[in-house]
């Protein structure tokens, strides 16, 4: 839209040209009022178009594309590749003599600082597979009960020199012992996400990081949210309360939850209260590690209300089917959905 | 392309150039989807598209000191992969001349009209569908990139290397066959209408 659309522009358009026409594609996509106003204007003054406005509107609105992006895995392992291949220094540009004493300088660098590296920071990783659920005893004794399809990241020397720190890629519940050092003073306890982290006293609270989404439900005790952007300030979280935010969306939402619908995948099972059969599908996919395809758009809307054991990925095909009444076929690691004709 | 993005990843843009890494992923993450979805339309090799969205951003991390700031990050992201990903497929003799083979548009029409049944419904999709995929490739790529990446006719002409005109000439032709396939559908559905009663 560089220069502003007249309506004595459009009078020699018929269907085809209102189809091609960029400030007329805006406005069924997007409807903005003063868009809306110029076309409706349009339609009042010169009565005649109308009928060639609404043909073109209908067959623009009407369109869809399908989607499909990575999964979380797959991109993981992407990145995973670039982040190794892009090095944050790269000694490029500077001369033979200097680069000679340089990667002599560094190679003595890299040992002591390997060395040190390996003797400080080297982490361990907890990693479960599709429908396993692992409980981990942390050395201060804090306990971590991972989700399927989860890691969790955290320091050999966890618990030493004041620090309690981990990482979570997917699902956990965190029991925290309350842990003083020899001064007395309490020790942080720190839960790292992609786009936020959660500072902890003696708290369970539980851990969802997938899917751009990072909710932290708390059972008891208190916890503070701080957020990597630096948009959003620092949170408290009251128990019972629950926090749910998507960096890609910008979206932030604190408020009180039953806190058990976000804790039963700790004793393998799902609960759903109305909740649209496309989230089941979401859960179905982050516990499993498979996924899982609509055949009928109409059906993801489908509202669920049930109770159920975790059961094996081998009669997930079957249960869902005879549940729902739908017809479920399975495909390789996919699971298609369709009603049932 | 929201206009309110760019200021904002422009700043980032300098930052990356400057060596943060966070930037760096922070591109990644919000165009991985897209870029993804978008290589889908030229090959169903995920492989294909996972190594070119890899060289895509090791290049840019090892080359941005010399890089120009963008107009728009996306559009640059964009045209970037797509030269990359041909380059990728024509080495690897799957398609020897690209401009052939390529492009398959997953499209759906869903209208909601109210003067047909679903059956009919079914048969016009149908046909919309199988008139979709014939059209020529450019025009499939266009239409992709007008309405589901929402890029302007100038945007898509630099993503595709040719003119404002041209673009606005390949979407104009794939909506007026789109529309008359339409037509076609609706006076023949009505006749079958006509007849069964």
């Amino acid at each position: 839209m560089k220069q502003h659309p007249t309506v004595d522009g459009y009078l020699t358009y018929d269907a085809n040209d209102f189809l091609a026409d960029e400030y007329f594609q805006e406005w069924v996509k997007y409807n903005h009022p003063e868009t809306a106003m110029f076309w409706q204007q349009l339609q009042e003054l010169h009565p005649e178009k109308k009928k060639v406005i609404q043909e073109a509107f209908d067959l623009l609105s009407s369109m869809r594309f399908k989607t499909r992006t990575p999964d979380e895995s797959r991109t993981r392992r992407i990145w995973e590749y670039i982040d190794v291949h892009t090095p944050e220094h790269n000694i490029r540009h500077i001369n033979w003599h200097y680069k000679k004493m340089l990667a002599a300088a560094s190679i003595l660098l890299l040992i002591v600082l390997g060395f040190w590296q390996w003797r400080k920071t080297q982490f361990i990783y907890k990693d479960t597979a599709g429908s396993e659920i692992s409980r981990i005893l942390l050395p201060d004794h804090s306990e971590v009960i991972l989700n399927a399809n989860s890691r969790l990241k955290y320091a050999k020397d966890f618990n030493t020199n004041n620090k309690r720190e981990l990482w979570i890629e997917g699902e956990a519940f965190f029991s925290v012992k309350p842990f003083t050092d020899g001064e007395g003073k309490s020790q942080p306890f720190i839960v790292h996400s992609t786009d936020l982290d959660v500072l902890v006293t003696g708290t369970a609270f539980n851990v969802y990081a997938r899917r751009q989404l990072t909710r932290v439900v708390l059972n008891h005790g208190r916890v503070t949210i701080q957020f990597k952007n630096n948009r959003e300030t620092a949170r408290q979280l009251l128990p019972g309360e629950m926090l749910e935010y998507n960096e890609t969306k910008k979206s932030l939402l604190q408020q009180p939850v039953d806190t058990l619908l976000f804790t039963s995948w700790k004793q393998q099972r799902f609960i759903f209260t109305n909740t649209p059969l496309k989230e089941v599908a979401q859960i179905i996919e982050d516990f499993y590690g498979c996924k899982v395809v609509f055949k009928d758009q109409e059906l993801a809307s489908y509202k669920i209300t049930a109770e159920i054991d975790a059961p094996d990925i081998a009669s997930l095909d079957t249960l869902l089917s005879k549940a729902l009444n739908i017809r479920v076929t399975k495909d390789g690691n996919t699971l298609i959905l369709e009603s049932k004709p | 392309m929201e206009n309110n993005g760019i200021n904002e990843d422009q700043e980032r843009w300098l930052a990356f150039q400057t060596g943060d890494k966070d930037a760096l992923a922070y591109f990644f993450n919000t165009f991985i989807g897209s870029l993804y979805n978008y290589g889908l339309k030229f090959t169903q090799d995920e492989d294909i598209i996972e190594d070119t969205i890899q060289d895509l951003f090791i290049r840019l991390w090892t080359t941005r000191k010399r890089l120009s700031m963008p107009a728009s990050v996306r559009n640059y992201l964009f045209k970037a992969f797509r030269n990359l990903l041909f380059r990728k497929l024509s080495k690897l003799q799957k398609t020897s001349k690209y401009e052939s083979e390529y492009i398959f548009l997953d499209v759906e029409l869903s209208a909601e009209t109210n003067h047909i049944n679903a059956e009919q419904q079914l048969i016009r999709d149908k046909r919309l569908e199988n008139a979709l995929q014939q059209l020529p490739h450019r025009q499939k790529e266009a239409i992709y990139l007008r309405f589901y990446e929402n890029a302007s006719y100038e945007e898509i002409a630099q993503i595709m290397g040719t003119t404002v005109k041209a673009c606005y000439k390949n979407v104009f032709r794939a909506l007026s066959y789109l529309r008359e396939t339409l037509i076609t559908v609706i006076t023949y559905l009505f006749f079958r209408l006509f007849f069964l009663n």
